[in-house]
């Protein structure tokens, strides 16, 4: 028994072994298409002033990066960056680790999206943008916020890391991801489009010039999501709080305060009774999570 | 063999005289027992039949016990005792190898010196206004950051027009073939990292 157990075993590593070998045979047309090209690279870098190891270590960080299925394409795009600009070869090589770290989370981030049952579509893209997100000072833990209600509402990961953008796009005209976060994970959830998604910062901008105070800007945007309203709306219901709240204080009292209950008894109002509810009983404010953790900090170059 | 019924040691004499080892004592008792006992009789007769019918044959070849033995011990391995299931699974390697093959040999013939699919392009214009600049040109993952020069349209705006596959690129302008500006139509502008920023074009179908 144990012969014939032991050659039926021999025979199974026959047959993975034929199907490794249809494998690597049937991707063979990728193999001439390598992410980089090792030699044209260490060529440019050596002409750029690199010394051997300081090439070796750029080349070492395109081989981790493919070796982890990430896009070492855009690595190669920031050396011809850096070339182009005439970085020295210390900044470029700081430019590289910055970048390939970015890329190391937005995968992790990734792997948990596609745990969370979120479908994974145009995967290289969607890593880069969560990467770029992060650059901009969004953490994983703040896109992490977005991922129930894409999961729960079967958006795919290109919904998310155009959430993630946005939110780096607020977070550099000064709206932190914990201010932000929040409203970008309902809008995910509500199925909002690219555009829509990108009409939020206009959001964002205008309730800054009104000075809307950032917890009144999250309930109306809250309830506006909830109403199905588009951004152009929702910067309209931002001046009517505006002009209500100034109805209200004729003084000049600001109404930018922090405290969830101010400016509520105005909130929305104007738009056929959506969401103008009386004091304390104002629109369900999305729930507010602490702050996450900031972000490393990224050596400078 | 059967044995002798009359008790007579006529076995012990027949292996002796086989051998050329019988005395003459022995040899005339045998006598007298072969000429009195019919048993005995019959058993020398058949033990003499046998010996001529195997004198008669041929003689075996040089070498046929080594080579007996040889065989032996070689089925004493453990792999070769047994057979082999008759079953697909035994096959299944052997298909699956030509089967490799083949796609290598598809592949070669295919896709070699071919370019890959080509996914369909979005044709995209980029303009950069409002510069009193002799030049300007547009670097970018999309042209390998080699500066391409952009036409200075009758308005006074800076143009090119790119058709470009779905995909997310970095890019930058670069007036009068030194300064590096971020295009301010640009949604997204991402920190270089060289002391710049770089826009981000990102192309859907």
């Amino acid at each position: 028994m144990g012969l014939i157990a032991r050659d039926v075993l021999l025979d199974l590593a026959r047959l993975r072994a034929g199907m490794v070998l249809l494998t690597l045979v049937a991707s063979g047309p990728a193999w001439g298409d390598a992410s980089f090209d090792a030699s044209d690279i260490r060529g440019r870098l050596e002409s750029q002033g690199f010394t051997p190891s300081q090439a070796q270590a750029a080349l070492a960080m395109l081989d981790r990066a493919d070796g982890h299925g990430l896009p070492a394409s855009t690595l190669v795009n920031r050396i011809r960056e850096g070339i182009a600009r005439r970085a020295q070869p210390s900044a470029i090589l700081g430019v590289l680790t910055d970048r390939l770290a970015d890329l190391e989370r937005a995968d992790e981030v990734t792997r948990r999206c596609a745990k969370e049952g979120i479908t994974v579509r145009d995967r290289d893209r969607s890593v880069v943008r969560l990467a770029d997100s992060f650059s901009m000072g969004v953490t994983p833990g703040d896109v992490v916020t977005v991922v129930p209600a894409a999961a729960r509402t079967r958006r795919d990961l290109e919904a998310v890391s155009r959430a993630a953008e946005v939110m780096g796009r607020l977070t550099q005209r000064g709206f932190p991801p914990a201010d932000t976060r929040d409203v970008l994970a309902a809008a995910t959830g509500a199925g909002w489009t690219r555009e829509q998604l990108d009409g939020l910062v206009d959001v964002y901008t205008e309730a800054q010039r009104l000075g809307v105070g950032k917890e009144k800007v999250r309930q109306i945007l809250a309830q506006g999501i909830r109403d199905r309203k588009e951004p152009s709306h929702l910067i309209e219901d931002m001046k009517e709080s505006t002009k209500a709240a100034s109805a209200s204080h004729p003084s000049g009292e600001s109404h930018s305060s922090n405290s969830p209950a101010s400016g509520s008894s105005t909130s929305a109002a104007g738009k056929g009774g959506k969401g103008g509810a009386p004091h304390g009983a104002g629109p369900k404010v999305l729930p507010h999570h602490p702050p996450p953790p900031p972000p490393p900090p990224r050596p400078h170059p | 063999m059967a044995s002798n019924p009359c008790r007579h040691p006529i076995e012990g004499w027949l292996h002796k005289k086989a051998d050329g080892r019988l005395s003459p004592e022995e040899a005339v008792a045998m006598e007298q027992v072969v000429g009195s006992c019919p048993a005995c009789a019959e058993r020398v007769a058949l033990f003499e039949w046998a010996g001529k019918t195997l004198r008669g044959q041929r003689a075996l070849p040089v070498g046929f016990s080594d080579n007996v033995l040889r065989r032996l011990a070689a089925l004493r391995s453990p792999g070769r005792l047994r057979e082999r299931p008759k079953t697909a699974l035994y096959w299944l390697p052997a298909a699956v190898s030509a089967l490799a093959v083949g796609l290598v040999v598809f592949s070669v013939f295919i896709f070699r010196g071919r370019a890959p699919l080509e996914a369909p392009s979005v044709q995209v214009e980029l303009k950069l206004a409002g510069e009193k600049a002799r030049s300007v040109a547009i670097v970018g993952d999309f042209t390998g950051w080699d500066a391409v020069a952009m036409r200075k349209g009758e308005d006074g705006v800076w143009k090119t027009r790119l058709s470009l596959p779905p995909g997310r690129y970095r890019y930058a302008f670069v007036v009068d073939s030194d300064k590096w500006v971020a295009d301010p139509q640009a949604a997204t502008v991402l920190d270089s990292g060289y002391g710049g920023a770089d826009s981000v074009l990102d192309i859907s179908l």
